[in-house]
């Protein structure tokens, strides 16, 4: 399976796409690229960990992969933020699309591997790891604007940040490596925690 | 699953250390949403990621019961706990005012031989090196801040020195002299250890005037506390894990009466 080549297929027409768009379509769009792009690097540094830990491809997906994906994913947005010292919204939507991006190749990858004749398997790819990854970033964008609007945006605080994104990530691959009532909680929890935030949203506003 | 006892007892602190957490990140965020400074705002951004490390910590154990953690996320949110902690004393009691040898030297000689003894013990080196480079930084900002206060008398500092060897000493000799490997001499770490815990639990009771004072001292116990699991086995790991849980406690109660 190569990914690389799913990637410049899908990818290909959304760049095209940005030529024509415009505002906050175009910065959603494009950092939902980058995503796509983090997540074939976050691949091959994963495989390469695996390699050189020595760990089983389970015990790395559960243990190492959390903390990897969300740095890569990470690092794109920590540069848009210094580069371009975004609105919250702004900065939210830009995470949003990483996240997002980097879910819909990862879920392209698994399904072209595995088929997708088992509609359960599809369901917990899309509305499970998919959402995960986007709660992650929220969580990740959520936490940086609270620092930002109080001018404390240390190397402390980003790792604070950067912490809840991991923990979420590493909770949900490790709820979910094991069969049993804790899978279920873990396929339940990026849904609900993506309701809950909707829900406390709304009620801000 | 069969389940060791001391599994047990681990789940067990650890579920009582999850609902104090929730309740401590409860009280003290709603400082925050008060406007009663930032110190309470990182003080819950730790608390928060410590939960999230003993939640996870929790479900392992659920999981993966009587198995060693290999490097795992929960290790991101314990460096993160740090890290806030220490952003928080910069942000409001110990302003920058210029760097300090001497505390430099003492947190960097004392973090440095518990790194040493952690790699000894579980081996794994690059871990225990990069994830306790931020108990440096703590360490420093807590005896910079105690020094500058006067929060410990010289008594009190001599005392929590002499026994702090007296903790470190058996563990270093047990493990890098080989003739004294099997002598169990890290048993003996274990009175020193409860003393220097004993203490710091009452210098933390006892100080109610100062703000700074009662803030820095309660979390100088925090940060023992920690430590102190972490040179911990069986069931003293889990003595001093509610330890620890007491030490949170502590600490919200000397911020609530300090904003």
């Amino acid at each position: 399976m190569y990914a690389e080549n799913i990637l410049i297929c899908i990818a290909i027409p959304l760049f095209i796409a940005l030529f024509f768009i415009k505002g906050g379509a175009k910065r959603f769009l494009f950092a939902f690229l980058i995503g796509m792009g983090v997540c074939l690097l976050s691949a091959y540094i994963g495989g390469f960990l695996e390699s050189v830990s020595g760990m089983s491809s389970e015990d790395t997906s559960v243990f190492i992969s959390p903390v990897t994906e969300e740095i890569m994913k990470f690092l794109p947005v920590l540069v848009y933020l210094f580069l371009f010292e975004p609105g919250d919204e702004e900065f939210v939507m830009v995470a949003l699309g990483t996240g997002a991006g980097f879910a819909t190749l990862e879920n392209c990858c698994y399904i072209l591997t595995i088929g997708a004749t088992e509609l359960p398997y599809i369901m917990v790819r899309g509305m499970s790891v998919g959402v995960m990854h986007l709660m992650s970033m929220a969580v990740l964008a959520l936490g940086v604007n609270l620092l930002r609007k109080h001018e404390i945006l240390s190397f402390a605080g980003i790792i604070g940040a950067l912490s809840l994104s991991v923990s979420f990530h590493g909770l949900y691959n490790l709820m979910v490596s094991e069969q049993g009532v804790t899978a279920y909680i873990g396929y339940a929890l990026p849904l609900a925690c993506a309701l809950a935030l909707r829900m406390r949203i709304g009620m801000k506003k | 699953m069969p389940v060791s006892s001391l599994l047990l007892q681990d789940i067990v602190v650890s579920i009582l250390q999850i609902l104090v957490l929730i309740f401590v990140i409860f009280r003290v965020s709603r400082f925050y949403r008060e406007d009663k400074g930032l110190f309470p705002l990182f003080f819950a951004f730790a608390m928060f990621s410590l939960l999230l490390s003993d939640i996870y910590y929790l479900i392992y154990d659920f999981l993966r019961p009587d198995t060693r953690m290999p490097f795992a996320a929960n290790e991101i949110a314990e460096c993160a706990t740090v890290l806030l902690l220490s952003a928080g004393l910069e942000s409001g009691i110990c302003k920058k005012k210029g760097f300090k040898t001497v505390p430099f030297v003492i947190a960097v000689l004392f973090i440095s031989l518990n790194i040493a003894l952690w790699i000894a013990w579980s081996g794994e080196w690059i871990q225990d090196i990069v994830f306790g480079l931020p108990y440096v930084y703590l360490l420093y900002l807590l005896i910079v801040g105690i020094m500058d206060c006067k929060a410990l008398s010289l008594k009190a500092g001599v005392l929590l020195a002499i026994l702090t060897a007296l903790v470190v000493i058996p563990d270093a000799l047990e493990v890098w002299v080989p003739a004294l490997s099997d002598k169990h001499l890290s048993m003996y770490a274990y009175i020193p250890l409860a003393a220097i815990s004993l203490i710091l639990f009452i210098l933390s009771i006892k100080e109610k005037e100062d703000n700074d004072k009662k803030l820095l001292i309660s979390l100088l116990f925090f940060l023992w506390s920690t430590l102190a699991m972490y040179m911990s086995g069986g069931v003293f790991y889990t003595a001093a894990q509610v330890v620890n849980t007491g030490a949170i406690i502590i600490c919200m109660l000397k911020i609530s009466s300090s904003v």
